[in-house]
């Protein structure tokens, strides 16, 4: 049995929680699975709270696809201030799509158009194939992480390794 | 129609690239190929988690314009990354297996006392989370924390994908 069945999620904190929520629901299209209220975190760890933090939300959970979540932390409740490190380890995430004509498309309908690369960050009418043989164009949530959309190509490397290696349930 | 897939890739600055490789193949994953440079350096370097679902490891390097050239990593609780999460079916199981590969699980990050789980008998460290799942933690070589997560009947996310199957 394999100990690691999926990456189930990846953490965000931030301070613009309603901008990255839309981001994430609205123009990405994922779903938003629950929220997690402060008065719930309180309850968890025994602290009292008021009947305001039951109106504020602190944790979401939001599904990109079977067992994988944006998770977003509200840190404004709590008075945390999110430092952007340039020395950070994280550097992006990246989203399957099977069309990637028709992202880029939504994308720039939301007011999000797809660029080149993180670094010149040139807008893209067509799409290339990167070294490992997928479509590539990047994009950028609110709070500047960036977010690669990738179209396999049927025959990119990550397709070849999947054929050659199918997961045993 | 939905507008993804699949959620494909995380990325990470990996200061060796060997040692993260063989961290990642210790929990059990299976490394899949490495891309280079045109100078025939390592550039980056894909794991497996799941099925269309991998780790990008990038190799950091001073001198090439292609390649993350942060000098410093740290991993802070005000970071603008916050952490990532691999979902498992057994977490008592992962508790022993990378205890015996040399990777140690621990109960909490982000605080002051980090207590290493030796003692796997109790369920006290795999404390329910908000989400009623259990959890505990695990760090890669360059302090990147990874919760490790097994899905109780009633959590959320588990309650989620019953009532809107995908």
């Amino acid at each position: 049995m394999r100990n690691v069945k999926a990456l189930f999620h990846v953490n965000f904190p931030t301070n613009n929680w309603d901008k990255m929520v839309d981001f994430y629901v609205n123009v990405c299209g994922f779903d938003q699975a629950f929220v997690i209220s402060l008065a719930d975190m309180s309850k968890m760890f025994g602290k009292p709270y008021t009947k305001e933090d039951e109106n504020t939300p602190k944790i979401s959970y939001i599904r990109v696809s079977p067992d994988s979540y944006i998770e977003l932390n509200n840190l404004t409740p709590e008075g945390v201030k999110v430092t952007q490190s340039k020395t950070s380890a994280f550097h992006h995430i990246a989203f399957l799509t099977d069309d990637i004509e028709r992202t880029a498309k939504r994308f720039r309908e939301k007011g999000h158009p797809l660029f080149n690369n993180p670094i010149e960050k040139k807008p893209v009418t067509e799409f290339h194939k990167g070294e490992d043989g997928c479509l590539i164009a990047w994009s950028e949530d609110p709070d500047g992480h960036f977010i690669e959309i990738m179209q396999q190509s049927g025959d990119s490397m990550q397709e070849r390794f999947e054929r050659k290696n199918p997961i045993e349930e | 129609m939905r507008e993804f897939k699949k959620f494909f890739h995380l990325a990470l600055h990996v200061t060796d690239l060997d040692k993260s490789i063989d961290f990642y193949k210790r929990l059990g994953c299976e490394y899949m190929f490495t891309l280079k440079l045109d100078d025939g350096r390592p550039w980056l370097a894909y794991v497996r988690l799941n099925k269309d679902q991998y780790l990008e490891l990038f190799q950091i390097y001073e001198d090439h314009p292609l390649t993350p050239r942060e000098k410093k990593i740290t991993q802070e609780s005000d970071d603008f990354f916050g952490h990532l999460s691999f979902l498992v079916p057994d977490i008592y199981k992962a508790a022993k297996d990378w205890a015996a590969a040399g990777c140690p699980l621990v109960y909490a990050p982000f605080r002051p006392e980090i207590v290493p789980l030796d003692d796997i008998s109790g369920v006290h460290w795999a404390a329910g989370a908000a989400d009623r799942n259990w959890i505990c933690w695990i760090q890669d070589p360059d302090g990147n924390w990874i919760e490790v997560m097994e899905e109780r009947e009633d959590s959320y996310q588990k309650v989620f994908e019953e009532t809107h199957p995908w």
